[in-house]
Parts: C-alpha cells; structure tokens; sequence
C-alpha cells in the first residue's frame, strides 16, 4: 500500500468511516514486518488489538485452582 | 502478608499475569501454570514480601522469570506452526521483543481502561471482540452512526494518549 492510500484510510479509521473491510486492510498492512516510519503509533496500537485476540482466556476457575494450590503449601515461617 | 490480602491479590493479578506469561509462552496451559507456580512461591515467601516495595512488581518479575526458566528448560514448542526450536538467537530475540511488547501493552491497557464507559465498551467489541458493526449497533442499542462518533472519538483519544505516554 503506498502512503497516500495508507493516508486516506487511517483518516477515514480515525473519523469511524472506515468499512469493516478497509479495517481489515489495516490491520493486516501493520501486522507485517516493515511499516513505513511515521506510523509507528499505529503498528503498536494495531499490534496490541491482534496479541489480545490471539491469546486465548484462560480456564474459568484459574483463582479458584491457586488458592487451592497455595493451600496445600504453608507460607515460610521467621524464626 | 495474610490470606485476606493474599486472596485480593490472586483475584485481582491473575488474569493479568496469564496474560503477561502466555505473550512469553504461547501456551495457554503453561502460562496458567506459571501463574500457580508464581503464587504458591509467593505465598511461601511469608512475611519475607513485607521486604518489598512493590508486590505487583514483584510478581510481574517472579513471573517473567519463571517464563524465562521453563523456555530454558524446554525445547522452545512455537505454538503458532508446531515446529520445534531449540532455543536459538532468534527465538531469544522474539522472546524480549515480547518482553519489550508488554511495556506498550501496558500503556495501551491504562490508556482503554480510562476511556469514557462507551468509549471503551465499543473500542473493545470492535478492535479486540471483533465484533461487526451490526452487531454492536444490537449489543449497545445504539445505530450505527451514533456507535462509529463514539468509535472515532476513542481512536483518537488513544492515539493522543499513547503518543503522550510514549514521549514521557
């Protein structure tokens, strides 16, 4: 994507015009490797959206195995 | 440190440790044991925490290093394409790139927490959900053109924050 097109869509995403098809251009285009400079805030704002999709929730009862666990083991003790 | 507090603490830091050690691990059940491991070591230490200043800070490291130790002890796994790794210098390079990912995550998980309520809700269905413009405009009872001025409004206020933060 040259600059002026990657201008035109970060304006229309930044005025909430863009489609949910343009967004999906965004998104990819910062997901690679070389951006071009001058875009730097996007690729790490982008980049947060995608690494919080792709980490999965953890198991519901996460807390409730680690009490159980820590139960099991005394805390250390100041002589 | 008593299990009132210690009990406030795993239902306030887990989510968020699972979070920190899955970047480093890709792995949701090692990260969700790194994140007992972190805190049954914790709860043994006693009263020896009351030495630190920061117990968030402390665990964060605690749980960065236990990462660390585990991509040692294993064969890197790479969860994405299930090729095996051993622990090389590119692998290494990707590990603290992650580390230093989760600075600007920090950042950008402050700067959404403090946005305005409606802000933040449909920044989060939109840009981490996924969710279409149709149907946020159901979730949130909003129309469409009313949801995307709240939408523009966010990514604005993020980009400024961020870039203030950043500069700091």
């Amino acid at each position: 994507m040259n600059r002026e097109e990657l201008n035109r869509l970060l304006k229309k995403y930044y005025e909430g015009k863009t489609s949910e098809a343009e967004e999906l251009i965004l998104r990819k285009f910062f997901g690679e490797k070389n951006v071009p400079a001058g875009f730097e805030a996007e690729k790490e704002i982008f980049g947060f959206y995608s690494r919080l999709k792709k980490i999965p929730g953890p198991s519901h009862d996460l807390e409730k195995r680690i009490i159980a666990g820590v139960e099991l083991n005394p805390p250390a003790r100041i002589a | 440190m008593t299990l009132t507090e210690f009990n406030d603490l795993v239902s306030t830091q887990s989510r968020k440790l699972y979070g920190y050690a899955f970047n480093i691990l890709r792995n949701q059940e090692e990260a969700e044991d790194a994140v007992q491991e972190v805190f049954i070591k914790l709860w043994k230490l006693g009263r020896k925490t009351e030495e630190y200043n920061s117990i968030d800070a402390l665990i964060i490291t605690m749980t960065k290093n236990h990462c660390l130790d585990q991509l040692r002890k294993r064969k890197y796994i790479d969860a994405e394409n299930q090729n095996e790794y051993d622990l090389t210098g590119e692998t290494i390079s990707s590990l603290y790139e992650a580390i230093e990912r989760k600075e600007t995550s920090d950042i950008l998980h402050a700067i959404i927490a403090q946005l305005p309520e409606n802000c933040r809700t449909i920044i989060r269905l939109r840009e981490i959900d996924g969710f279409s413009y149709e149907e946020i405009a159901k979730i949130t009872n909003l129309n469409i053109n009313n949801l995307r001025v709240i939408l523009s409004r966010a990514r604005k206020i993020i980009k400024k924050e961020y870039l203030k933060y950043k500069d700091e």
